[in-house]
């Protein structure tokens, strides 16, 4: 039967046409995402460095979920670009100055924002003694957060709150302060003033400075005063170029994009989109040379006759008696090695053997056909005969069994996956749902970390399931006999 | 009875397999596992025994060296590999206990690190679970089934076709993700994973396997309900039914004296073997999920823990019971089917 017919044959069922429309959207999607995105950088970010995600929300719902948006504000200032109220007094040789400068902003979200980062970093000169500084913000309803309280400056730069790398000062999330950090102390001490602990501990300092009492956001203009108090030996001529304070902060939104991100802030729709490619190479490498295999071998099995195809049946009798996902588990974990090539290569190795058997039964009527003899009469040789006679009879057979067969290879490298026993360079869909599964995301209800990778993987399969299932009776001899 | 014969001989052979497998892949570790233990009684020996107490440690040491040596040649661990991989497998087929790395048991004799104990205890709740889902799906499968195969292409059959298609598609354990998180966060109505079961009280069991029995019926009964419906179209196409037909029998006549009649012995193989498929692999990483205390849990809990020698036991204990439970049907088959009977 001509390629174009079975199409056409294919096409003519509903589900066959949905398949097919299916598997183009996914084939082109897994081409472009290879040629048209730098997609190695791209997964080495995704799997290897949870840094790159360092200014994404975490956790956060898809954006067509959330019916309340927050609002994210970029605001940064530095003071030596605002002007400050000076008050001094003397105490004998000694000056006290204290400088205040205030900037204002507004906030108009409907929501709390996800997380809050920010950046503190303090300037001064040497001769600026018993530096002291008081960073709070006043929020619409008059209450006030504090930062940094009575926090001593020794250093000429001072970063309070930022993280110090090769590339400058890096945000720092307000939710995952280190504990026993002066800023974490004093923020919670200010803010345990207006709701309770457990509100708190629930909401996270990032969304929780942004709330009133119950957790509900506050809207208007907040007001963040810095106020910084030192002593000079005399007096100063003038302040500018003394000290300076650079306070930045960043409100990240409380849900992206179509998919959501996971908790370590990487979009979900960008783990999918990266995993497209890899399901292919996956299913196509682990069936196509399954189904080459066990092609040949059930053609062997069933040309030859007498012992040596009850040795070879026997053979494939074991083979399809085996576990299938134990004896992988078993062989990943006593190799040690999580290479995807090898994992592929077990699967190959167990998979060959279910096609054999019905394989064997068709080519044991080919080979009674009368052009077989007439080949055989005219004398050529038997993998002549296999490859050149045989084979083709079969071989539209094996295509849909290995459409058929898709499934379980990706399902079973999702599992895989699952249990931690995948290459940590690959990203796949597995390896999503294993994240999610471990950051206990069920619990948490971030639904759409194991949802739509779960989904992608079904969608995937199902496509190639009813192509099999469409392309079975229209290629298989048996059945279009009758 | 040939055949029979055949089958029965299939099996120590498949074992035999497996076991060289599993011992070829796994003899490194195994050896190391020995090597320790070994280790470990001789020190605990030399330094207990009051005999040795006066000797310097460099002595005790010494003396315990030799010990261990002794030992690992009367155990025999000193041979090639291929004679160590026969040893190996001599002791996972007479049942010689192998102790855990990490894991132990916690119902039968509570804190004993033998492996085949620890895998022993939970082949009950395993198949309890699948049991009672499978009873289900029997209930609700067999009936859509008939109903499909009495109009091919009409709205029951397209309902179970495209039911068949997501069940096999999607990782039940993915499905048993998104039950939890309904069921049990969402709209809190079942015992989710993380609930404390007694797993000695039989009413606290049954509270906690009601989700599980549920997602996994609703899973298997798209896929039997499409097997069945294919066996039943295929005896529809015989001879006889033609002939009840044309008898002018009712259509419900016919399939239910007639065509079930033929099409049980596949239909009760069919369901029996993938229930054991189930229990003995598709279940890993569901009873992982739902945190239920079967096979499955054990294999994800081994492999976490990284304990081999469980691992070992588990496939070979997994393999033994799909190997025995399929010759059972085949017995099961030839005495309900009597064209096969008589051959």
């Amino acid at each position: 039967m001509p390629l174009s017919e079975v199409v056409r044959e294919v096409w003519r069922t509903w589900s066959g046409k949905f398949s097919i429309i299916l598997l183009i959207i996914m084939g082109i999607g897994a081409i472009a995402v290879v040629l048209g995105t730098p997609y190695t950088k791209l997964s080495r970010e995704y799997l290897l460095e949870p840094t790159a995600w360092a200014t994404y929300p975490k956790a956060v719902p898809p954006c067509w979920a959330v019916s309340k948006k927050a609002q994210v504000i970029n605001i940064g200032f530095n003071t030596s670009h605002l002007k400050p109220e000076v008050k001094t007094k003397a105490y004998g040789p000694y000056t006290m100055y204290n400088v205040t400068w205030v900037y204002s902003f507004k906030y108009e979200g409907q929501a709390p924002p996800s997380d809050t980062l920010m950046k503190l970093i303090v300037h001064k000169s040497k001769n600026l003694l018993a530096y002291r500084l008081y960073v709070y913000m006043v929020r619409p309803d008059g209450s006030v957060i504090h930062f940094a309280k009575e926090l001593p400056v020794v250093k000429e730069e001072t970063v309070i709150l930022g993280l110090p790398s090769a590339q400058g000062v890096t945000w720092v999330s307000l939710s995952n302060l280190p504990l026993n950090s002066a800023v974490y102390q004093t923020l919670v001490e200010s803010l345990s003033k207006y709701m309770k602990k457990d509100v708190l501990a629930q909401l996270g300092l990032g969304t929780a400075i942004w709330c009133g009492k119950g957790g509900r956001v506050l809207r208007g203009t907040y007001r963040v005063v810095v106020d910084a108090v030192f002593y000079v030996q005399g007096k100063l001529k003038s302040l500018s170029g003394k000290t300076s304070i650079y306070f930045a902060a960043r409100t990240l939104p409380n849900c992206y994009g179509l998919m959501g991100t996971d908790s370590v802030g990487r979009p979900v729709e960008l783990g999918i989109m990266l995993g497209l490619p890899w399901s292919f190479v996956i299913s196509f490498y682990v069936t196509f040379l399954s189904a080459i295999i066990g092609g040949i071998y059930g053609v062997l099995a069933g040309y030859v006759s007498g012992w040596k195809s009850e040795v070879l049946m026997r053979i494939v009798d074991v083979v399809n008696s085996l576990p299938f996902l134990p004896i992988l588990i078993v062989a990943i974990m006593a190799l040690k090695s999580y290479s995807i090539w090898l994992i592929m290569s077990i699967m190959v190795a167990l998979l060959w053997a279910p096609p054999v058997i019905v394989i064997r039964s068709m080519a044991l009527q080919i080979k009674e056909q009368p052009y077989v003899e007439a080949a055989r009469a005219l004398g050529a040789s038997t993998p002549r005969i296999l490859l050149r006679y045989i084979m083709p009879q079969v071989f539209p057979y094996l295509v849909a069994i290995m459409v058929l067969s898709i499934p379980d290879a990706i399902i079973a490298e999702a599992a895989l996956a699952f249990l931690g026993l995948s290459d940590p360079t690959v990203p796949t869909w597995g390896k999503m749902l294993e994240f999610a599964w471990n950051e206990h995301a069920v619990i948490n209800g971030w639904w759409w970390s194991f949802l739509f990778p779960g989904l992608a993987l079904t969608v995937y399969c199902a496509a190639f399931l009813m192509l099999g299932r469409a392309l079975e009776p229209i290629v298989s001899p048996r059945i279009r006999g009758r | 009875m040939r055949w029979l014969l055949a089958k029965a001989i299939n099996i120590p052979i498949v074992l035999i397999l497996v076991l060289f497998i599993l011992v070829s892949l796994t003899g490194g570790i195994l050896d190391q596992i020995m090597m320790k233990t070994i280790q470990v009684q001789v020190r605990r020996e030399i330094l207990a025994n009051p005999k040795y107490a006066y000797l310097p440690q460099e002595k005790k040491l010494e003396i315990a060296k030799k010990l261990e040596e002794e030992l690992i040649k009367a155990w025999g661990l000193d041979k090639p590999w291929y004679i160590k991989a026969f040893m190996y497998m001599y002791m996972l087929f007479t049942f010689k206990p192998i102790y855990a790395r990490v894991l132990t048991t916690r119902i039968i004799n509570p804190g004993s690190p033998n492996a085949y104990l620890i895998v022993l205890e939970r082949i009950p709740f395993t198949v309890v679970l699948f049991t009672t889902a499978s009873i289900f799906t029997l209930a609700i499968a067999i009936p859509l089934a008939l109903l499909a195969a009495r109009k091919p292409g009409g709205i029951v059959d397209k309902i179970v076709s495209a039911w068949s298609v997501f069940s096999v598609s999607m990782p039940w354990w993915w499905f048993a993700m998104v039950m939890i998180w309904l069921l049990c966060y969402k709209f809190p109505i079942f015992a989710g994973p993380e609930y404390q079961t007694n797993w000695t009280n039989p009413l606290d069991v049954a509270y906690r396997a009601a989700l599980p029995v549920l997602t996994v019926t609703i899973l298997s009964v798209g896929v039997t309900a499409y097997r069945i419906r294919g066996i039943l179209l295929d005896v529809m196409r015989e001879d006889f039914v033609t002939t009840a037909r044309a008898k002018g029998l009712p259509e419900k006549i016919v399939l239910l004296r007639y065509v079930i009649r033929v099409a049980a012995p596949p239909i009760i193989t069919i369901v029996l073997l993938s229930i054991v498929m189930s229990v003995v692999t598709g279940a890993i990483l569901t009873e992982a999920v739902f945190n239920w205390y079967g096979m499955g849990l054990l294999y994800w809990e081994a492999v976490m823990a990284n304990d081999i020698p469980v691992i070992l036991v588990l496939t070979y204990i997994s393999t033994l019971l799909y190997l025995v439970t399929r010759f059972v049907l085949d017995i099961l088959y030839t005495y309900l089917d009597p064209r096969i009977r008589r051959a």
